[in-house]
C-alpha cells in the first residue's frame, strides 16, 4: 500500500479547507438534515472527497469519486437527470483512468496504477482518455452542457450535502492532478476548449439566475457561474491566473458554503417552502444571518475587502493573454451574479414587516461561530491576501511548469512530488 | 511627479491616515457588532466625530507640508498589497491638486453629516448600521480619491456603491426601498463592467494602470476611444447621467443624511473624478471627448426639464444635482478642469446643505403657510408661460415621465435580459423535467423593473 495516498503542496490546502468546511457544515446542519442514516451520506461525501484529493492510486481515485457521488445517486428525491449525470461522470472517469492504466502497462510501466509512476510518461494519442476525463470534469463541475443536474439537486435534495459535493471541485482537481500531468499535449490542446466552455457557463449561469426566483435554484446558478471560471485560470499557462484560480476555488467553496448554510437555516426557521414569490422579511428577526449572507455574497461576487476581489483580479490579469475574452466574461458574469445575490438577499431578509407573534432565535451560538469564522476568513484573507497566495504559490508554480512543454519532468508533477 | 521613499515621512503617514481612519472606524464598529457589544449611540457618534476630525486634519496637514516643500504631487508607495511572480498589486496613493481638495471635502462633509445624523437618527433601530455604512462609505470614497492606480480606484468605487445601496434599503421593512435599491445596484453593477473592462484594456495596451506610470497621452486614438468610452460608461452611471439618471430619485429612499453625502456631495462626483483622471486619455480621442460633452449637455437639459416638475423636495434636489453634474461633465470635456474641480467643491457643499435642510425647511414652510392663512406666494419665475400651450403640455408629459428614460432602459435592457433568462430557465426545467412555473419573465418579489417612487416623505422617509 505504499504510495497509494499522497499529500503534497497541491492537495494539502484544499484538503484542510474541505475538512474545515465539512465540519462547519456539520455543525450548522439542522437536526433534521442529520436524522436517520443521513449522517452516512455526510461521511461518504467527506471520505470520497478526501480520497480524490489524496489518491495516488487510480483505482482509489475512481473509488473516491464514486463514493462522494453516491449520496446523490441513491437519493430517490432527485430526478433521473441528476442520478444519470452522476453515474455518467463516474463511468467516464473510471473508463478514462482505466485506459490510462492500460496504456501505462503496455508501455512497460511497472506501476501503471500509480499517478506518480505515470506522470513521467509523455503520451502520444491520449485523446480518448482525455475525452473521457473531460466528460467527467464537465459533469462534476456542472459545466455546459452537463450542468442542469446542479440546480435540480439543490432544489430537490439535501442542500448542504449537494453543496459539499459541488465544493469538492473535482473537475479542477482532475485537471490539475490527472489530465495535465499525465496526458501532456492531448490535454493542453483540448483544455482550452474546456476553459472556454467554463467561461460560457459562467455567463450562462449568471443570465439564468437573473429571472429564477426559487432561492435554492438561484443560488445554484450563481454557484455554477462563479465556479466555472476556475478552469480558465488553471489552464492559462500563467502563474498569476493559476494562483487566482486556486484562490477563487477557496472563495467559491467558503462563500457558497456559508450562503447554502444561511439559506438552509432560514428555511428551517421559516418552516414552509420558500417560493420566492414574496418577500420573507426576516431581516429584523435574524440580523446576524442577514449579515453573514451579505458578506458571503459580496465575497463570492468579488467585491473589495474580501478574498473574492483578489482572486478575480489575479484571474483577469493572469489570463489576459491566453483568454482575452475572460476580461469580458468575468465582469459580465459577476455583475449579473451580484444582482442575483442581492435579489435573493431581498427576497429572504427584506421587504416586509413581520408581526412579532412568533419568537424564533437568530443564529444561535452553535451557528454563529462557524458562520463568523467563514466570513472572517473571507475578509481577513481579502485584507491580507499574501497569506493565501503564499499557501498556494508552490502548487501554482508546479502547475505552471507542467503546463510548459519544456518542463515535462517527473519532479514537476504534483502527484509525484509529495511526501507519502 | 515625485516618488517618496519608504522612509517614515510625515506626509506619507498623514495622508495614509486619511484613508485608514475611516476604514478603522468601520472595522471597530463591525467587530464590536460581531462579538455582541452594542456600543451606545453617544460613543458611536463621538468616535465618528473624532475619526473625521482627525482625517480632515491629516489632509490639511499633508497638504500644508507638501506646499511647504513645494511638492506639486506626491506618489506614495506603501509597498505591495500582494504579489504573485512578477505581478504586484501595489498599495500606492497619489496626492495632487485634484485629489487633495476632494479628500478634504469628503472628510469634512462626512464628519458634518455624521454630526447631523447623531440627532436625526437618534433612537432609530438601525442607528449603528447607519454609522457602520457611513464609515464604509468614508473609507471607499477616500480610497477612491487617493488611489494611485485605476486598480485601487475600483476598490473605493465598489465600496461606495455597496454602502450606497445598503443605505437606500435602510428602511428595509418596506418594499419600495428594497426594489429601488435593487434597481440602483443593478445600474451600478452593469455600468461598472465598463470600468473593469476599461482598466483591463489599459493593462492590455499599457501593461499598467498606475496613475503616475501611465502616459495616457501616448495611447493611439483607437485605443484611447475604446478605453475612454468604457470609462465614460462607468462615470455616467455613478454620476446619474442620461440614460442612467433614473436611479437618482430612486436612491432618495434612504435616510436624508445619506442622501446628502452620497447624492448631493461625494458619491455622484466620483464619476466626474474618474473623468478628470482620465482626461489625458480623452484628449487623444475626439470621439470620447465629444461623447463626454454630449452626455453632459444633454443631461444638464434633461435635469433642468425634469427638475421643474418634481413633486417632492428630495427628488427636485436630485435633478438639480443631475443638472450640475451634466455641466461638470461638459466642463471636463472642454478642458476646463480647474473650473470643473471648483464646480464639484461648490456644488457638493451647497447641495449637502440643501439636502440636510430640506426636512426642516418644508416643516417651516408648512407652518408659515398655515399661519398666513394659505396666502404664501409660491414665488419663482414661470418661464414656461412664454411657450405655446400645446408645447408646454408635451414638455410637461415628457418631463413628468422623466424623459421616458426608465422605460427606455427597461425595454432596451431589463426586459430582453429577463426574457432571455426566463427562456433559458424554461429550457433548463424542461430538460430537468418538472417545476414548470418556477421561472417567469419578470421576477416577482424583487424586480428590476420596480415602479418609480411617486413621492418621498422627506420628514422621515
Amino acid at each position: 500500500m505504499t504510495n497509494w495516498l499522497v499529500l503534497d503542496s497541491f492537495n494539502s490546502v484544499p484538503l484542510l479547507l474541505y475538512a474545515l468546511l465539512w465540519l462547519a457544515m456539520l455543525i450548522l446542519a439542522p437536526k433534521q438534515d442529520l436524522a436517520g442514516n443521513r449522517i452516512t451520506r455526510w461521511l461518504m461525501v467527506f471520505a470520497g472527497t478526501a480520497l480524490v484529493y489524496t489518491a495516488n492510486h487510480l483505482a482509489l481515485y475512481a473509488a473516491g469519486w464514486v463514493l462522494s457521488a453516491w449520496p446523490l445517486m441513491e437519493d430517490s428525491r432527485l430526478g433521473r437527470l441528476t442520478r444519470i449525470s452522476m453515474a455518467l461522470g463516474g463511468v467516464a472517469l473510471a473508463l478514462g483512468l482505466g485506459l490510462i492504466m492500460q496504456r501505462g502497462a503496455s508501455a512497460g510501466n511497472a506501476d501503471p496504477w500509480l499517478l506518480s509512476s505515470l506522470s513521467g510518461t509523455v503520451w502520444a494519442g491520449g485523446q480518448l482518455p482525455f475525452a473521457l476525463l473531460t466528460l467527467a470534469v464537465i459533469q462534476r463541475k456542472g459545466i455546459f452542457p452537463i450542468h442542469s443536474w446542479v440546480p435540480q439537486a439543490m432544489q430537490r435534495g439535501d442542500l448542504l450535502i449537494t453543496g459539499l459535493v459541488l465544493n469538492g471541485h473535482f473537475g479542477a482537481v482532475t485537471v490539475a492532478r490527472v489530465a495535465l500531468p499525465l496526458l501532456g499535449d492531448a490535454s493542453r490542446a483540448s483544455l482550452t476548449v474546456l476553459a472556454d466552455l467554463g467561461l460560457f457557463t459562467a455567463v450562462l449561469g449568471a443570465i439564468v439566475a437573473v429571472a429564477d426566483r426559487k432561492p435554492r435554484r438561484l443560488l445554484a446558478w450563481v454557484a455554477i457561474s462563479q465556479a466555472s471560471t476556475i478552469l480558465a485560470g488553471l489552464e492559462s499557462l500563467n502563474q498569476q491566473a493559476i494562483t487566482g484560480a486556486m484562490l477563487h476555488w477557496m472563495v467559491v467553496s467558503i462563500a457558497t458554503s456559508a450562503l447554502f448554510a444561511v439559506l438552509r437555516l432560514v428555511e428551517v426557521r421559516h418552516g414552509l417552502a420558500i417560493t420566492g414569490t414574496e418577500y420573507l422579511g426576516v431581516g429584523r428577526r435574524f440580523p446576524r444571518l442577514a449579515v453573514f449572507f451579505v458578506v458571503a455574497g459580496v465575497a463570492l461576487v468579488g467585491l473589495p475587502g474580501t478574498l473574492g476581489f483578489i482572486s478575480e483580479d489575479l484571474l483577469m490579469h493572469g489570463a489576459l493573454e491566453s483568454h482575452p475574452w475572460i476580461g469580458l466574461a468575468i465582469p459580465v458574469a459577476t455583475a449579473l451574479n451580484a444582482i442575483g445575490i442581492f435579489r435573493l438577499f431581498g427576497i429572504l431578509f427584506l421587504g416586509r414587516r413581520l408581526a412579532p407573534t412568533m419568537i424564533v432565535p437568530d443564529a444561535v451560538t452553535r451557528e454563529r461561530w462557524p458562520l463568523a469564522a467563514l466570513i472572517l476568513l473571507l475578509v481577513a484573507l481579502g485584507l491580507v491576501p499574501q497569506v493565501a497566495i503564499n499557501l498556494r504559490s508552490a502548487a501554482a508554480v508546479k502547475l505552471e511548469r507542467i503546463e510548459s512543454p519544456v518542463a515535462l519532468t517527473s519532479d514537476a508533477m504534483p502527484a509525484g512530488n509529495g511526501s507519502h | 511627479m515625485d516618488v517618496i521613499s519608504m522612509s517614515s515621512d510625515p506626509m506619507r503617514t498623514l495622508l495614509f491616515l486619511t484613508v485608514a481612519l475611516p476604514g478603522a472606524g468601520f472595522l471597530v464598529l463591525a467587530l464590536s457588532w460581531l462579538v455582541g457589544v452594542e456600543l451606545p449611540e453617544k460613543v458611536v457618534a463621538r468616535v465618528t466625530g473624532l475619526i473625521y476630525t482627525a482625517a480632515a486634519l491629516c489632509v490639511a496637514g499633508g497638504a500644508w507640508l507638501m506646499r511647504a516643500v513645494h511638492l506639486p504631487s506626491l506618489h506614495a508607495d506603501y509597498g505591495d498589497w500582494f504579489r504573485v511572480g512578477e505581478y504586484a498589486f501595489k498599495f500606492e496613493l497619489y496626492f495632487d491638486g485634484v485629489s487633495l481638495p476632494l479628500l478634504g471635502l469628503t472628510t469634512v462633509l462626512t464628519g458634518l453629516v455624521a454630526a447631523f445624523s447623531r440627532t436625526y437618527m437618534h433612537r432609530e433601530p438601525g442607528f449603528r448600521r447607519f454609522f457602520l455604512l457611513l464609515h464604509l462609505f468614508g473609507f471607499g470614497a477616500t480610497l477612491g480619491f487617493a488611489a494611485g492606480s485605476f486598480d485601487l480606484l475600483v476598490g473605493g468605487w465598489e465600496l461606495v456603491g455597496l454602502s450606497s445601496v445598503l443605505l437606500i434599503s435602510y428602511f428595509f421593512e418596506r418594499q419600495g426601498p428594497v426594489t429601488n435599491a435593487l434597481r440602483v445596484f443593478a445600474t451600478y453593477r452593469s455600468a461598472d463592467v465598463g470600468l473593469l473592462v476599461g482598466i483591463f484594456s489599459l493593462h492590455h495596451f499599457r501593461h499598467s494602470a498606475a496613475l503616475p506610470a501611465l502616459d495616457l497621452h501616448t495611447l493611439d486614438p483607437q485605443q484611447a476611444t475604446i478605453v475612454g468610452l468604457l470609462l465614460l460608461l462607468a462615470a455616467m452611471s455613478k454620476a446619474a447621467q442620461i440614460p442612467f439618471s433614473g436611479w437618482l430619485p430612486r436612491a432618495m429612499e434612504g435616510p436624508t443624511p445619506s442622501s446628502a453625502i452620497f447624492y448631493g456631495a461625494i458619491s455622484v462626483h466620483l464619476g466626474a473624478y474618474l473623468l478628470l483622471r482620465a482626461r489625458p486619455l480623452l484628449e487623444s480621442s475626439p470621439v470620447a471627448l465629444g461623447a463626454v460633452a454630449l452626455v453632459g449637455l444633454a443631461t444638464a437639459l434633461h435635469g433642468v426639464l425634469v427638475g421643474r416638475v418634481c413633486p417632492d423636495a428630495k427628488t427636485s434636489l436630485a435633478y438639480a444635482a443631475v443638472t450640475q453634474l451634466g455641466l461638470i461633465f461638459f466642463e471636463i470635456a472642454m478642458g476646463w478642469t480647474t473650473l470643473a474641480l471648483l464646480h464639484i467643491l461648490g456644488h457638493s457643499t451647497i447641495r449637502t446643505l440643501q439636502f440636510l435642510r430640506a426636512p426642516s425647511m418644508l416643516h417651516e414652510y408648512h407652518r408659515i403657510h398655515a399661519a398666513s392663512g394659505g396666502l404664501v406666494d409660491g414665488g419663482g419665475l414661470s418661464l414656461e408661460a412664454a411657450l405655446p400651450f400645446a408645447l408646454r403640455r408635451r414638455l410637461y408629459w415628457f418631463a413628468v415621465d422623466r424623459a421616458h428614460l426608465d422605460r427606455l432602459l427597461d425595454s432596451a435592457a431589463v426586459r430582453p435580459l429577463s426574457r432571455l433568462s426566463a427562456w433559458l430557465g424554461r429550457v433548463e426545467q424542461k430538460l430537468a423535467g418538472g417545476e414548470k412555473l418556477a421561472v417567469r419573465p419578470v421576477p416577482v418579489g424583487a424586480t428590476l423593473s420596480a415602479p418609480m417612487p411617486e413621492e418621498v416623505d422627506v420628514l422621515h422617509d
